[in-house]
């Protein structure tokens, strides 16, 4: 090697230190990040799919808080506006008519959805007032008495609860969300010609996205915006999750976001197929794997089990869709918690804890739930254990 | 003057099929049945549209069917001048695609005749333009076929019947005209057109050289004229 050649080589590694070094600094300081997930709509029961989606978010914001200032945003609205839910609400009130919902079960209200998810649809404009008073706060009384079950349910499963009843009106008009979208190509408005609104990413080979149909209805897509776009200077990093039925809508948002000079993550979650199935509650499937049953079958005290189902919807089954849900797993699982937990006599140092989510957040940011939490299977890890279990999975 | 009856209609109709070899009854365009199948080689084009403003599209137009070489422009003639209309923004779309013209603003774009299978990646990104509403359309409004002159201009005059058409309907009919009037030599770079807006033709009509002639959309069981170009206007008559 000529020594020319190695002195470039040794610059050159040097400068890669010296960048590394940097980043590494500048991760050290607190960011302020957004986290923004799917949220699951108020019209069926709890599934192992649904827990999973939310665990991985409560460890991936407690394991995160614990190095940055964390917002884990939380608006009913956005998602309450989807004509699932309005659809949903409205066929109660055509179909069902007044019953007393204080009294009914998760699962008699997710057998609703199901028949409601068989039936005919009804059009946008029906839909109207719904959309409207929803718009303000409004919430149907079947879907404020899951809401409360579920909090239950977050109480028992230890999840941090960012407000499930929250609704807080969108601080952008539909309008202002469009000009400023215009205002960068990446929206063709087309109402005045009778015809729809759509999101348009095809610079970017992204298929146009309808936002706003031709009656004038606007989907979740556009409720998101309203909710996002106003967030971007608020924040160093704005932190999607998503399923993976959502991964290019989510795209779209998160180029969007890009645009308008967001840091964006996207974190997209595979479902948990139940009886090797992958399908959605519509179709029904889910009525032997509700939280009530899932927790019957783990006798054992509520801190194992916590633990147990983390373990298992989270580090067993993993980021994707391919690993199965089974009962058995979960039982192994609620097996290894409690060795987890009668096992964890070391303190843990809190520098040391610190280094190791600092590790695990390196590369994005945030502490990726997966890989912290299969750290528990990890021997290596021991040390980390008690720290681990009294603060991320408290 | 003539008389635009059933009969009239339906030949013109099967002299437009004929003309693409294809001879059916012309009565397969009624009753919403599906246009004869030309094969995967018949030739198509996107028209691309972010907006719509009825001078720029019939620029655009002329402009892009003046500019198609002549065997290009007969393959589509005998493709039925087979045209999809999408939303879109040409803006966006210049980097990974080429346009045989873009209007000047930017708000339209033609593709270049071709199999369809050829345009599978444009249309995955783009959405079918699926407009309802017609806007307020001028009464009268005057153009000139671009491009250079080869013989002296002429004037005619372009009677559309707007009555009952969504926007889509109507750029499907305006374009059919257009395009296939310039295949024809009717319209030639230079001329004068004047397209004139009317809600129902009254028999009987003046003397034309080109006619549109489709399913009537209120009753698909009959044809129906939906526009009609002049022949050369000597003199105004009022």
């Amino acid at each position: 090697m000529s020594t020319q050649r190695a002195v470039v080589l040794d610059l050159a590694l040097e400068n890669a230190l010296n960048f590394s070094y940097l980043q590494a600094h500048i991760r050290k300081d607190k960011m302020r990040l957004l986290l923004a997930p799917i949220a699951v709509t108020p019209t069926k029961a709890l599934t192992p799919s649904h827990l999973k989606g939310l665990l991985w978010v409560d460890v991936l914001f407690k394991a995160t808080a614990r190095l940055h200032e964390i917002v884990y945003l939380s608006n009913r609205t956005t998602f309450d506006i989807t004509s699932q839910t309005l659809g949903y609400w409205e066929y109660l009130d055509r179909v069902v008519g007044p019953i007393k919902y204080e009294d009914c079960s998760e699962e008699y209200l997710g057998e609703l959805y199901i028949q409601y998810q068989a039936s005919p649809k009804v059009s946008s404009v029906s839909l109207a007032p719904y959309r409207e008073k929803t718009e303000r706060g409004w919430l149907h009384p079947a879907s404020r008495r899951i809401l409360e079950i579920w909090q239950g349910h977050y109480q028992r499963l230890g999840l941090y609860d960012p407000g499930l009843l929250t609704a807080k009106p969108f601080e952008l008009s539909i309008d202002i969300v469009i000009e400023r979208l215009s205002s960068r190509g990446m929206c063709i408005d087309t109402r005045t010609m009778g015809g729809s609104v759509y999101l348009d990413l095809t610079a970017q080979g992204l298929p146009l996205r309808q936002v706003i149909n031709r009656d004038g209805q606007d989907n979740y897509l556009m409720c998101l915006l309203r909710e996002l776009l106003p967030m971007t200077e608020r924040y160093d990093k704005i932190i999607l999750v998503c399923d993976e039925e959502l991964t290019e809508d989510y795209l779209l948002v998160q180029r969007i976001l890009n645009a308008f000079g967001a840091c964006v993550s996207r974190v997209v979650l595979g479902r948990a197929p139940l009886d090797g199935v992958v399908q959605s509650s519509r179709h029904g499937g889910w009525q032997r794997y509700t939280v009530d049953k899932l927790f019957a079958a783990c006798a054992d005290s509520p801190e194992v089990i916590r633990l147990a189902f983390r373990l298992c919807l989270i580090a067993c089954l993993g980021r994707g869709s391919k690993q199965l849900f089974h009962f058995e797993l979960l039982r192994q699982c609620v097996g290894r918690a409690r060795r987890l937990l009668d096992a964890s006599s070391m303190d843990t140092a809190p520098e040391e804890l610190q280094r190791f989510l600092s590790s695990l957040a390196s590369h994005d940011d945030y502490v990726d739930a997966y890989r912290i939490t299969s750290a528990l299977f990890s021997r290596k890890h021991s040390q980390l254990t008690r720290g681990l279990l009294s603060t991320v999975f408290a | 003057m003539i008389m635009l009856t059933q009969e009239l209609l339906r030949e013109e109709a099967q002299r437009r099929l004929a003309e693409s070899g294809v001879h059916v009854a012309p009565e397969r365009l009624l009753n919403g049945d599906a246009p004869p199948d030309l094969g995967k080689d018949a030739l198509c084009v996107l028209v691309i549209l972010r907006a719509f403003d009825l001078l720029t599209f019939l620029d655009g137009t002329l402009t892009f069917t003046s500019s198609l070489p002549e065997d290009v422009l007969r393959g589509w003639y005998h493709s039925f001048t087979r045209t999809i209309f999408l939303v879109g923004d040409p803006r966006n779309l210049a980097q990974r695609f080429s346009f045989a013209h873009v209007t000047q603003d930017r708000s339209v774009a033609w593709t270049r005749p071709a199999p369809q299978h050829v345009y599978t990646g444009l249309r995955r990104l783009l959405k079918l333009f699926d407009a309802s509403a017609l806007p307020k359309l001028p009464k009268r409004i005057e153009c000139s076929v671009p491009g250079n002159q080869t013989r002296s201009a002429i004037r005619r005059r372009l009677y559309f019947n707007f009555k009952g058409l969504s926007l889509e309907e109507y750029l499907i009919h305006l374009n059919h005209t257009l395009c296939e009037s310039v295949f024809r030599g009717v319209l030639h770079p230079g001329d004068a057109l004047e397209l004139i807006h009317v809600e129902a033709f009254h028999d009987p009509v003046e003397p034309y050289d080109y006619l549109r002639v489709h399913a009537d959309q209120a009753d698909s069981s009959r044809f129906k004229v939906f526009a009609y170009l002049t022949r050369e206007l000597r003199y105004v008559p009022e």
